[in-house]
C-alpha cells in the first residue's frame, strides 16, 4: 500500500534527478574544449519499491526516478583500435624522421656530394691522361681525391652526430617519458581505487588515464585489461593491467598499483639495448611465481613459528583448554603471511582424533597454475629461491620431495619482441642495418648508411691504391707501398677515416702513370695506368662487406652492390629515397585510418552543443514539472487535510 | 552518425594544414623551378639525374680532351707544312745542284743552303705546344731532336744507326703511344687497353722525318739525307751516280712526310667530328636533365594558383565552420 505522503518523495527525487542533469550538462558544456574529456550522462533508473508479493496492491504506481550515478559515454572496441593503430603511427613516425635527417647529410639532388666529387676526380684524371709529365696535374688529382675524402668524412661523421643524438633522444628523453607515463597511470590507479571504494567514480581521473593509456600506446604495443576485483560483498572495482604484447611472449607493465619501468643499457658492441625490469628493478619474467629470496625467508619463519602454535592449538581443543593466547598469535601470524603473499591460500581440515574433531590448519601457494603445500599441521615444507631470485624451490617436510617453479626470464633486450611503436622503430632506426644483418628484407636503419659508406671508402681506397702499387715488385712492405688512399689512424680504413696517403700527400711519390711491361721502357708521357684509374673509376666494381671483420678470409665477405662508384653512391641515395617514400607513404596511412578512429572516437565521446542545448531544455522543463508536481500535491493534501471533514464545523 | 563539435574543429584543422603544405610544395617548385628537391619526392628521377648528370660532366671531360688533341694536332700540322715546305726548296736545290751544269761555287752554296735546311727542319721538328714537344711520342718534356756533326739524334740516339740495339729502342720509341679517353668507351681486357676505345695523340718525329737505313744501306731520314747531300755536292768531282741515288732516297723521305701531312688530316677531320658529336651529346644530355630536373613553369605556376584557390577556399569555409548551434535559438 503506497504511502499518503510518497508522492512528496516522488517529487524531490524528480527535482534531484533534473537537478543532476543539469549539472551534468553543465560540465559537459564547461569542457567541451578540454582534451581528453568523455562526454558524461545521468544514470537515471524508474524507482519501485513495491514487488509483486503477498500485499500487492492491484495498482503498483512507481516511487519516481532515482539517479544511480554518473557515467561516461565510451567505447572500448574503439580504444583498444586506436590504440593498436597509433602504436604504428609511431613506429613509422620516428623512422621517417630519422631517414630525413639521414637523407640531409646523403642527399645530391640539390646539394654538391661525393658524386660531384667523383666526377671531378675523373676530370683531374682526364687532364692527367693528356699531361702526365707535368706535376702540376698530379697535384690537381691530389687536391681532388683530398676534397672527395673530405666529403665522405663529413658524411660518415654527419651520420655519427645523428645517431649519437638519436641515442640521446631515445635513452634520456623517450625512456624517461615512458617511465613516467607508466608512473603516473599506477598512481592514477590507486586514486581512483580510492576515490570508488569512497563511492566516487573518479570520472575526470579515468579520462586522464585514458589519455596516458593512449601516449602510453604510440610507444609500445600495449594490451590493456581491466581485472574485476572484489572489495567487498558490494563493491566490486576493475583494476587495470597493462601488459606488452611482444612477438612471443607478453610482458607486464602495470598490475594495478605495481608498475615496471624501461631500462636501456649498451652492450659490449656498442649496440643500444631495451630492458623492461619488473617493480623491484629486476629484469621482467613471466611471474609463475612472485616472492622475492627476503620474503621466502619471513614465510618460512613464520611458517615454523605457526606449526609450533599448530601443535600447541590442537592440544588445547584435545584437552577442551582452549589455548586462546596461541589462537590470537596464530592469527596475527596468518595475517603476516597473507601481506606478504597474495597467492597464499589458508583453509581448515577436520579431523577425528580420539572421537573429537580438531580443524586442522592447511597452508598452500598458488603458483603457476598449481597448489603446493607449504604446512600441513606441522609438517613444514621450506621454500628457497635461488637463480638470481627466479627460481622458487619448495622441499616437502619429507626432506624429498621438491617442487620446483621457475620464472622464464622476458625482460632482458626486447627489442626482437615489439613488434610496433615508437620504441620499436627507434631501436630498428638505430640498430637494424639491412642487407648487413643478413637478411634483405631487414630495416635499412642508420647502420645501414654508415656501413654502406665504409665499404664505399674501403673499395675506393683498395682499388686506387692496387692500381697505383702495379709497378712495386710483389712483396714490398707495407710501409714502402705507393698507396693513393690512407687513413688518419692508421686503421683500417673507413668512410670516417679515409684520406690522402701521407708518403703522396708529402710529395714522396706520385701518381704512377705508367705500368711497363716486363723489360721494356716508357716515355715520360706513357699515361696507361691512369686510363687504368679512368677506367676503375667507370667499370664495375664488387662492394664487398667483411661479414666477419676478418680482411685475410674473404671466404665470409658478402656482395654489397655491383656497379661502379657513381652508381653506388646513386643508389644509396635512392635507396634511401624509395625507403623514405615507403615509410611515408605507411605514416600517411596509418595516420588517416587512426584519424578516423579518433573521429569514431569524437563521434561517441565528445560533446555536442546541439545536444547539450536540448539537455539543457529537458533538464530545466523537467524541472519545472516536478515543482508544479510538488505543489500540486501540495494542494491535493492540503484538500485533505484542511477541508475533509469539515462540514459544518 | 553523431557529429560533435570537436570532431568538426580536428578534421577542419588537418585538412587545412594538408592545404597549407601542398601550397607550401606548388610554391616550392615555382621558385626553386625544380621537379624535385630531394630523391625521396620521386626517387625514380632522382635515379635518372644523377646518371645524367654524372654522363653531362664525363662528355664535357671527352669534349676538352677533344679540344686539347686538336690543338695539339694543328700545331703538329703547321710544323709539318713548315718541315714539308723547307723539304720542297731542298728538293728544288738538289735538283739543281744534281744536273751537271751546276759550277763547283753554285754546289757549294746549295750544300751551305742544305746544311741550314737540315738545321730549319730540326727546329721546326723541336717545336713546342706549351710545355711539350710536339714531335716527342711518348716523351714530351724533354728536347727530342739533336743535329750531331750533321747527323741527327733522337734522344741520344743515332736515328741511322745499325746497332740492333739501337734499332730496337728507335722502333719502341716510334711505336710508343699516349692515348687519351675520347668518348668511345674507353676499356681494357685484363691489364691492356683496348687500343679501339681511346685515340692515339703521341706523334714521334722519326715517323714524320724518317729513320733507320734502306737494304741499300742509305738513311732514311729527310735531315740526314741533306746532310750527306750536301757532303756529296762539296766533294770534287761529284760523284753523280751516288747524288742521283741520294736524291731518289730524298725524294721518298719527302713523300713519307707528306704521308704523313695527309694522315693527320684524316685524323684532323676525326676528330672534328669527334667534337661535334660530343658537343651534340653535351645538348642533349643538357636537355634531358632539364627535363628531368626542371618543371614546366606553366604547369607548376597553374599547380600553384589550384592550391592557391584550394587554400582561400579552405579559409573561407573556416570561417564559418562553427556556425550557429541549437543553443543560440534557444529562449
Amino acid at each position: 500500500m503506497r504511502s499518503t505522503f510518497a508522492s512528496f518523495t516522488t517529487a524531490q527525487l524528480a527535482l534531484r534527478a533534473s537537478q543532476y542533469g543539469l549539472d551534468v550538462t553543465g560540465q559537459n558544456v564547461s569542457n567541451i574544449n578540454t582534451k581528453g574529456y568523455t562526454r558524461q550522462v545521468v544514470d537515471q533508473i524508474s524507482l519501485n519499491l513495491q514487488n509483486a508479493g503477498r500485499y500487492a496492491a492491484p495498482a503498483n504506481v512507481g516511487y519516481g526516478t532515482l539517479v544511480t550515478g554518473i557515467s561516461q559515454v565510451r567505447d572500448p572496441y574503439l580504444d583498444i583500435r586506436f590504440r593498436n593503430e597509433v602504436a604504428k603511427v609511431g613506429e613509422a613516425d620516428l623512422k621517417l624522421a630519422g631517414l630525413q635527417e639521414i637523407e640531409s647529410v646523403l642527399d645530391e639532388v640539390s646539394a654538391q656530394g661525393i658524386q660531384t666529387q667523383l666526377s671531378d676526380l675523373n676530370t683531374m684524371l682526364q687532364k692527367l691522361a693528356g699531361n702526365v709529365s707535368s706535376e702540376v696535374y698530379d697535384n690537381m688529382v691530389k687536391s681532388s681525391v683530398d676534397s672527395l675524402t673530405k666529403y665522405i668524412n663529413q658524411c660518415a661523421k654527419q651520420l655519427e652526430t645523428i645517431r649519437t643524438n638519436q641515442e640521446y633522444n631515445f635513452k634520456e628523453v623517450e625512456i624517461p617519458e615512458v617511465n613516467n607515463i607508466l608512473e603516473n597511470i599506477a598512481a592514477l590507479n590507486k586514486s581512483i581505487k580510492d576515490g570508488q571504494v569512497n563511492g566516487n567514480p573518479g570520472l575526470e581521473l579515468i579520462d586522464q588515464r585514458n589519455m596516458l593509456i593512449d601516449e602510453l600506446a604510440s610507444y609500445v604495443k600495449i594490451d590493456v585489461t581491466y581485472v574485476p576485483t572484489k572489495i567487498s560483498e558490494s563493491l566490486t572495482i576493475d583494476e587495470l593491467r597493462i601488459d606488452l604484447v611482444g612477438k612471443e611472449d607478453t610482458i607486464n607493465l602495470i598490475n594495478h598499483m605495481d608498475y615496471g619501468s624501461f631500462e636501456v643499457t649498451t652492450d659490449a658492441n656498442g649496440t643500444i639495448q631495451l630492458n623492461v625490469l619488473d617493480k623491484n628493478g629486476a629484469p621482467a619474467t613471466d611471474n609463475k611465481f612472485i616472492m622475492t629470496a627476503d620474503e621466502s625467508t619471513a614465510i618460512n619463519n613464520i611458517l615454523t613459528e605457526i606449526a609450533g602454535l599448530n601443535a600447541t592449538i590442537e592440544d588445547g581443543q584435545l584437552n577442551d583448554t582452549p589455548a586462546t593466547a596461541a589462537i590470537n598469535q596464530r592469527t596475527a601470524l596468518l595475517n603476516q603471511l597473507k601481506n606478504l603473499n597474495n597467492n597464499i591460500n589458508i583453509s581448515y581440515e577436520p579431523v577425528d582424533i580420539s572421537g573429537k574433531t580438531v580443524d586442522r590448519l592447511k597452508i598452500d601457494l598458488k603458483a603457476d597454475g598449481n597448489t603446493v603445500n607449504l604446512l600441513n599441521h606441522t609438517d613444514q615444507s621450506t621454500l628457497a629461491i635461488s637463480g638470481n631470485g627466479r627460481e622458487l624451490t619448495i622441499t616437502a617436510a619429507d626432506g624429498i620431495t621438491t617442487t620446483n617453479i621457475e620464472n622464464k626470464l622476458l625482460g632482458t633486450d626486447v627489442f626482437s619482441q615489439l613488434t610496433s611503436g615508437s620504441l620499436k622503430g627507434n631501436l630498428e632506426f638505430l640498430n637494424s642495418s639491412g642487407a648487413f644483418d643478413g637478411s634483405d628484407s631487414a630495416f635499412r636503419g642508420i647502420g645501414y648508411y654508415e656501413k654502406m659508406l665504409d665499404v664505399m671508402a674501403n673499395t675506393l681506397a683498395t682499388t686506387f691504391n692496387d692500381l697505383n702499387n702495379a709497378d712495386l715488385p710483389a712483396g714490398t712492405l707495407p710501409e714502402d707501398l705507393h698507396n693513393l688512399f690512407g687513413s688518419t689512424d692508421g686503421g683500417e680504413i673507413t668512410a670516417k677515416n679515409i684520406c690522402v696517403a701521407s708518403g703522396w700527400a708529402n710529395s714522396d711519390y706520385k701518381i704512377t702513370t705508367s705500368v711497363p711491361e716486363a723489360g721494356s721502357e716508357t716515355g715520360s708521357d706513357a699515361n696507361d695506368n691512369v686510363l687504368r684509374m679512368i677506367d676503375a673509376l667507370k667499370k664495375d666494381q664488387d662492394f664487398m662487406y667483411d661479414i666477419n671483420d676478418t680482411p685475410s678470409d674473404t671466404t665470409d665477405d658478402k656482395s654489397m652492390f655491383t656497379g661502379s662508384f657513381h652508381s653506388f653512391v646513386s643508389n644509396l641515395n635512392t635507396t634511401l629515397g624509395i625507403d623514405i617514400k615507403s615509410v611515408s607513404t605507411l605514416l600517411d596511412n596509418y595516420v588517416s585510418v587512426s584519424n578516423e578512429i579518433a573521429d569514431a572516437k569524437s563521434s561517441i565521446s565528445s560533446v555536442s552543443l546541439d545536444e547539450e542545448g536540448m539537455n539543457m531544455l529537458k533538464y530545466q522543463k523537467s524541472y519545472a514539472a516536478a515543482a508544479r508536481f510538488m505543489t500540486t500535491i501540495d494542494e491535493a493534501l492540503d484538500t485533505l487535510i484542511n477541508r475533509m471533514g469539515s462540514v459544518g464545523r | 552518425m553523431r557529429i560533435t563539435t570537436t570532431q568538426v574543429l580536428r578534421n577542419y584543422q588537418s585538412n587545412l594544414s594538408k592545404t597549407v603544405s601542398e601550397l607550401d610544395q606548388a610554391r616550392n617548385r615555382v621558385l626553386t623551378k625544380r621537379n624535385f628537391s630531394k630523391a625521396s619526392e620521386d626517387p625514380a628521377s632522382a635515379a635518372a639525374a644523377y646518371k645524367l648528370r654524372k654522363e653531362y660532366i664525363e662528355t664535357g671531360d671527352h669534349l676538352e680532351n677533344v679540344r686539347d688533341v686538336i690543338s695539339q694536332f694543328d700545331a703538329v700540322e703547321s710544323s709539318a707544312m713548315e718541315m714539308n715546305t723547307i723539304a720542297k726548296e731542298a728538293n728544288a736545290l738538289i735538283l739543281e745542284g744534281v744536273t751537271g751544269s751546276a759550277s763547283t761555287e753554285t754546289r757549294k752554296t746549295i750544300a751551305t743552303s742544305l746544311r741550314q735546311m737540315q738545321e730549319s727542319i730540326v727546329m721546326s721538328a723541336n717545336s713546342k705546344l706549351g710545355e711539350s714537344f710536339l714531335f716527342g711520342g711518348q716523351t714530351r718534356d724533354a728536347v727530342p731532336f739533336k743535329l750531331v756533326d750533321g747527323k741527327l739524334q733522337y734522344y741520344g740516339n743515332d736515328v741511322a744507326s745499325t746497332d740492333p740495339a739501337v734499332q730496337d729502342k728507335l722502333k719502341q720509341m716510334a711505336d710508343a703511344k699516349v692515348y687519351v679517353d675520347l668518348g668511345y668507351g674507353l676499356s681494357f681486357t685484363g691489364d691492356d687497353m683496348d687500343t679501339n676505345s681511346a685515340f692515339n695523340t703521341a706523334i714521334s718525329g722519326l715517323n714524320t722525318l724518317g729513320y733507320g737505313t734502306t737494304a741499300d744501306g742509305n738513311d732514311k731520314n729527310l735531315v740526314n739525307l741533306l746532310g750527306q747531300v750536301a757532303d756529296e755536292l762539296e766533294k770534287e768531282p761529284i760523284d753523280s751516280e751516288k747524288l742521283d741515288e741520294l736524291s731518289k732516297q730524298f725524294t721518298d723521305a719527302k713523300s713519307n712526310l707528306t704521308d704523313f701531312i695527309t694522315s693527320l688530316g684524316t685524323k684532323s677531320t676525326f676528330l672534328e667530328t669527334s667534337k661535334t658529336r660530343l658537343e651534340d651529346n653535351q645538348t642533349t644530355l643538357n636537355e634531358k636533365i632539364v627535363s628531368v630536373e626542371n618543371v614546366d613553369l606553366e604547369v607548376a605556376i597553374s599547380d600553384y594558383s589550384w592550391a592557391m584557390y584550394a587554400y582561400n577556399a579552405a579559409l573561407k569555409v573556416g570561417n564559418s565552420i562553427l556556425g550557429q548551434s541549437f543553443i543560440d535559438f534557444m529562449n
